[in-house]
């Protein structure tokens, strides 16, 4: 097995502007992903799961350690880490079609050729027949699994995606879920996947990576050696669920409380 | 925040030095670009004279003249059109010939039909107001929310309280929104009007000022034109903002 | 059901437009008004014939015409060029929005008496103000549009590999394109107020002049006829914008009627 992606030992620290304090959002974070392995991150909200994953991307600059996608050290982002956004950010103005070839587009590909790879895209996300409709003409779910297409447009060794069932109802979600493991299953890619939803977790991941309160740190990492499909309702996917939940409960609560004392501590300040 | 204050002096500071620099060496011709000294000097006369006072009161008062005689018109017309189908079917196409007539277009037929004195300008302005405010009003009665009058009847309420109570306060936003737009526009109108037909008021006096080569003058009465219409607008800004305090979103309107 | 009471409603609106006309007409038939002071419609349909003799007519419109397409074209792309530095160039934008922010306040006909000492009573100072109409709303909309596009969008370009050139041409650009068109939509319309103001003030030829003359020679019924004229020019003006406007923008939701 080749190790794919590295993360070593990365902090980041914001500069409020206003107060001109500093909010540690992650501490210290070691993570070695493997070719073709499923990390899903969870953990309370504000731990800083869209700041590593934005880090990895090389939108944000860490504060301290580095990030290494195929040996090669991340400095800005590029086509090697396709993103997937929660909020979709299909382009309004380029049809389904388009949206996918983007990157090649950019890449200078030839129409030919990068119109051969749309089409196989869209047949394997089943949108045949809306190539040429544009994102306001479609459903949040056909929306993500062209947001999702046009990621893989660009054959990332890395696909980051950022709670990108978020904003999907509880019954597409699911459809998504299927959909994107038989995807991943096709293409054996690289994948940090942020999500709020235990199950979901459960569901596609090789491993699980939990993250305590703010500054986010590395608090577990679980293996999930269940056979696919798994089975929600099996007795050993509760089992992993509870401990899940019970690790990431007491976070949350930390994390609560953490903002209890800063609005006291601003209110002190003040 | 104090970085953009800086920015903002040092742009506005530069500009002035550009126009001392400007007129000092004489690069422009001095006829329309005097130096600041100049305008400060025909200001400071033209107060000393109460003549800017004068000009000033005589365009605000046949603004609030139009702007009275338009909007009550608009929101009493764009209501029964919004109100009454046979209404809209009749009036509508009467108010749609008049509207892309551009307000200015009046000017000659309101200097024929009201002659040279305020009357022609507050037609003027009103009309530019009527336009927007009936657009505006119309567009609000029709997209009230018809769940809201339903409340309201299962409520029990009746036609009178429906309209009172629901229909005129639910469509207020659009109505200020029209208000808004008309005297933004008729700002203008007005100023056009002064120009092309009049004895007194601001547009008067910059063309007055041309008339008699006066550069200095005209940039001063463009100034004030500036500032005037900048503060009517922003009076009305804060006015429905306070009157329209419920409403969580900004809103846009429709004219043209 | 529905289109009965449509075609009714249509039916009441043929009436009262006849009507009002007919009404209109009957008043100066009967003499009841001055035809100086409210021409008849036929008046003024007359008095469009006779000044199209001799092509007096098509002259004044084509010379507003021409008037406010260099006007206009020159202030929207000047507008839209400021205004994409200004959303580009952190610093320009910083510069150059309280100068803006400034000179906007100040209606274009508030700059006639200006441009005529500046260009005289030639074309200049009636290009000069249709440009100075158009060329705010141009800058401000565009403006903003650069500073409004989604940032989502923009990482989203980045991750697929976007350089700093493609990230305006293939990004910024297209997003801003509504934005524009909402600039442009309303110079159009400060344009036309600057052509009429500019014409009414002083000129030679064009629709303004005509009806200013009209008005000082007292001939309403000509005055009527430039103003529908006008009117007429201002509603193909707008539909033609509108036109284009679904063509560039057919992505986007607005469009779809
Ligand atoms: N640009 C920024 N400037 C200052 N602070 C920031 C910035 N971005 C994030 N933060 C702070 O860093 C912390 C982590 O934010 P982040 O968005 O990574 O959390 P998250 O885990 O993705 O939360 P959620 O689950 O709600 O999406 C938060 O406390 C946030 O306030
Ligand atoms: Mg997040």
């Amino acid at each position: 097995m080749t190790v794919s992606l590295q993360v070593n030992g990365v902090s980041k620290e914001f500069v409020d502007r206003r107060s001109k304090s500093t909010v540690r959002a992650l501490d210290e974070i070691n993570l070695e992903v493997q070719k073709g392995e499923v990390i899903c991150i969870l953990g309370p909200s504000g731990c800083g799961k869209s700041t590593l994953l934005n880090i990895v991307a090389g939108f944000l600059p860490p504060s301290g350690g580095e990030v290494r996608v195929d040996g090669r050290p991340v400095v800005e982002p590029g086509p090697d880490r396709g993103f997937v956004f929660q909020e979709f950010a299909l382009f309004p103005w380029r049809t389904v079609l388009q949206n996918i070839e983007f990157g090649p587009v950019l890449k200078g590909m030839e129409k030919g050729d990068r119109h051969a790879r749309a089409r196989e895209l869209i047949q394997r996300i089943h949108l045949t027949g809306f190539e040429d409709k544009f994102p306001f003409e479609l459903s949040g779910g056909m929306k993500q699994r062209v947001g999702i297409a046009r990621a893989l447009a660009n054959d990332p060794e890395v696909l980051l995606m950022d709670e990108p069932f978020g904003a999907l109802d509880a019954q597409t979600r699911r459809v998504m879920q299927e959909e994107l493991l038989k995807l991943l299953g096709e293409t054996q890619k690289t994948v940090l996947f942020v999500t709020h939803a235990i199950d979901e977790a459960i569901v596609l991941a090789d491993r699980v990576m939990i993250m305590t309160a703010r500054p986010g740190q590395v608090k577990a990492l679980l293996g999930v050696d269940l056979p696919r499909p798994r089975e929600r309702t099996s007795p050993e996917f509760n089992e992993l669920y509870r401990t899940m939940d019970d690790l990431i409960r007491v976070e949350v609560e930390k994390s609560l409380e953490v903002q209890d004392s800063g609005a006291a501590a601003s209110g002190e300040g003040a | 925040m104090n970085r953009k204050f800086v920015t903002r002096v040092i742009s506005i500071g530069g500009l002035f030095t550009l126009w001392f620099v400007v007129t000092k060496y004489q690069l422009v011709n001095p006829l329309f670009l005097p130096p600041p000294k100049d305008v400060w000097e025909g200001a400071v006369d033209l107060i000393q004279a109460g003549e800017l006072r004068e000009h000033i009161a005589a365009s605000l008062w046949r603004m609030f003249m139009g702007f009275v005689v338009g909007s009550v018109t608009g929101v009493v017309i764009g209501i029964l059109m919004g109100q009454f189908r046979l209404f809209h079917a009749a009036v509508g196409p009467l108010v749609e010939i008049i509207r892309p007539i551009p307000g200015l277009a009046w000017i000659p037929v309101a200097l024929i039909w009201f002659g040279i004195e305020d009357a022609s300008k507050v037609f003027i302005i009103s009309m530019g107001v009527f336009i927007a405010v009936v657009t505006n009003t119309f567009v609000g009665v029709r997209s009230l929310d018809p769940v809201l009058v339903r409340a309201a009847r299962s409520l029990g309420a009746n036609h009178r309280d429906i309209f009172f109570r629901v229909v005129l306060p639910g469509s207020l936003p659009y109505i200020f929104t029209g208000f808004r737009l008309g005297v933004q526009v008729s700002f203008a109108l007005l100023v056009a009007a002064e120009l092309v037909g009049s004895t007194s008021g601001l547009g008067f006096l910059i063309q007055d000022a041309r008339n008699y080569f006066r550069g200095d003058l005209v940039i001063l009465g463009m100034a004030v034109i500036g500032a005037l219409g900048f503060s009517i607008t922003r009076l009305v800004e804060i006015v429905d903002r306070w009157l329209l305090r419920w409403q969580p979103t900004s809103r846009e309107g429709t004219f043209y | 059901m529905q289109t009965q009471s449509v075609s009714g409603r249509l039916g009441i609106s043929t009436i009262s437009v006849a009507g009002f006309v007919v009404l209109w007409q009957l008043c100066a038939t009967l003499e009841l008004v001055d035809p100086l002071i409210l021409p008849s419609p036929w008046m003024t349909i007359q008095s469009g014939i006779r000044r199209s003799e001799g092509g007096e007519l098509l002259h004044h419109i084509i010379a507003s015409v021409v008037r406010i397409t260099e006007g206009f074209f020159l202030g929207s792309v000047l507008g839209i060029l400021i205004g994409l530095l200004m959303g580009q160039v952190r610093i320009i934008g910083e510069a150059l929005e309280p100068i803006v922010d400034i000179l906007r306040q100040i209606p274009e006909v508030a700059w006639i008496p200006l441009a005529i000492l500046m260009f005289q009573m030639g074309e200049g100072s009636k290009v000069f103000i249709i440009t100075y109409g158009a060329l705010f709303p141009a800058i401000i909309c565009t403006f903003d549009g650069v500073r409004m596009t989604d940032p989502a969008i923009i990482r989203a370009a980045r991750s697929l590999g976007a350089g700093r050139g493609q990230l305006f041409w293939r990004v910024t650009l297209p997003a801003t394109l509504p934005h524009i068109m909402t600039g442009l939509w309303i110079g159009l319309g400060y344009a036309f107020r600057g052509l009429i103001a500019a014409e009414l003030a002083g000129a030679q030829e064009g629709i303004g002049f005509m009806i200013m003359l009209a008005r000082e020679d007292n001939l309403t019924a000509d005055a009527f006829m430039g103003m529908a004229l006008i009117g007429v020019i201002g509603f193909i003006a707008i539909y033609g914008l509108g036109a284009v406007r679904n063509r560039v923008l057919r992505w986007h939701e607005s469009t779809q009627e």
